[in-house]
């Protein structure tokens, strides 16, 4: 798998396709658009979490992200928090060789029924289904509660 | 945005990705390092900012010492007995009188806006010299009553300080409580996500009146930096 990942990295590169290169090797296969940073802050109550994440897209059209999968979690959903609630979010659309953040205090995602419990430092893997583009699988860290990234 | 971890060591793990720049060629580690990071068109993101919003720097240290927001008027505590999370009745304006006090409206079942708050505010307290722990109170009211038992709340809160005070009861009378203190609270309605207003009050120890207003998206930064002052009742 490493070095199918590997070849699949250099042949992007040699196509002029230098996309960025996510933490995970399925990510590489999709150069154009590519998930990083992905979290989930160990959650207060066991059967409901958070996730986050910033989706590039390298590419020349516009792409849609039109839902999340995980095998680990019963479902998982597209939230926007605003000043006094949250709304759900059918899908979000990523702009040509734009970026847009999952981040504290505004877009999340909410992972019901994660199996197993959360814990720290946990791999959990998700499988982000976009319109315009192939899915892309990730795996998001459990991070600690307050965790911010960037710091 | 500077909001400070409370447990740096788990973010310096070597990704993959890292692993994949060593193996490969000086020129294609450049080109991918150039896209991953500050490169051109990719990372000037157009819509990526948080909706919750932070404090803007215009709205902080307004003529005071404070970094939190001044609110115009000042309110009183609200004055009523709710439940506690034993099962007790709490009267919120006698048993928090004399001490510093934060005040949040919420609900647990909430994934992203509530536990970020209360574990702003867990960090912020844990900071304090363990003495001057127990000089401020951290009152969380539940704006979905049905839901929230008060062994929930207890169980809920225990994540963040064990310390920190739950409260349940009536949901118009947590809606009243919320109103008179400028924070909207809706009735839940099924099926659908609670509403209510995400920001902090903070209340000084000496009058026992809130002055200052935290609103979701204040930095834990922000909070270590007023509690301090909060507990010592410096002037707002």
């Amino acid at each position: 798998m490493r070095r199918r990942a590997l070849g699949g990295a250099v042949l992007a590169v040699a196509m002029g396709l230098a996309g960025c290169a996510s933490s995970t090797p399925a990510a590489t296969f999709a150069p154009e658009v590519t998930v990083s940073g992905a979290y989930i802050p160990l959650p207060s109550l066991p059967d409901m979490a958070a996730g986050y994440f910033v989706l590039r897209n390298g590419g020349d059209t516009a792409v849609t992200l039109t839902g999340v999968t995980s095998p680990q979690a019963q479902s998982v959903t597209m939230h926007e928090s605003t000043a006094s609630t949250m709304v759900e979010l059918p899908n979000v659309a990523v702009p040509a060789h734009g970026s847009v953040t999952f981040a504290r205090g505004g877009r999340h995602l909410m992972l019901m029924g994660l199996a197993p419990k959360p814990t720290l430092g946990q791999r959990v893997e998700l499988k982000l289904s976009f319109d315009g583009a192939p899915p892309v699988t990730v795996e998001a860290t459990v991070q600690p509660m307050t965790y911010q990234p960037g710091q | 945005m500077s909001r400070l971890p409370s447990l740096p060591g788990l973010q310096g793990t070597p990704s993959r990705r890292s692993l994949l720049l060593g193996s490969l060629g000086g020129a294609a580690a450049l080109l991918l390092t150039a896209c991953g990071s500050s490169g051109s068109s990719g990372s000037s993101s157009s819509d990526g900012s948080p909706s919750g919003g932070e404090i803007s720097p215009s709205m902080q240290g307004q003529s005071g010492p404070y970094q939190g927001v001044y609110l115009g008027r000042t309110f009183d505590k609200p004055a009523v007995t709710l439940t506690d999370t034993s099962g007790k009745p709490f009267d919120l304006v006698a048993r928090t009188a004399g001490k510093a006090m934060l005040l949040y409206f919420g609900y647990t079942h909430c994934p992203d806006v509530c536990p970020t708050t209360m574990g702003d505010i867990a960090v912020a307290v844990s900071k304090l010299p363990k003495a001057q722990q127990s000089e401020i109170d951290v009152v969380f009211v539940t704006t979905d009553p049905a839901r929230d038992t008060p062994a929930a709340i207890r169980s809920w809160l225990d994540a963040f300080n064990p310390a920190f005070i739950g409260l349940t009861g009536d949901i118009q009378t947590i809606i009243a409580a919320a109103k008179s203190v400028g924070v909207y609270v809706a009735a839940p309605v099924k099926g659908q996500e609670p509403v209510h207003g995400a920001q902090t009050l903070g209340y000084l120890p000496s009058d026992n009146k809130a002055h200052l207003l935290y609103t979701s998206g204040t930095t834990t930064a922000v909070f270590e930096h007023d509690v301090p002052l909060l507990i010592k009742g410096v002037r707002a």
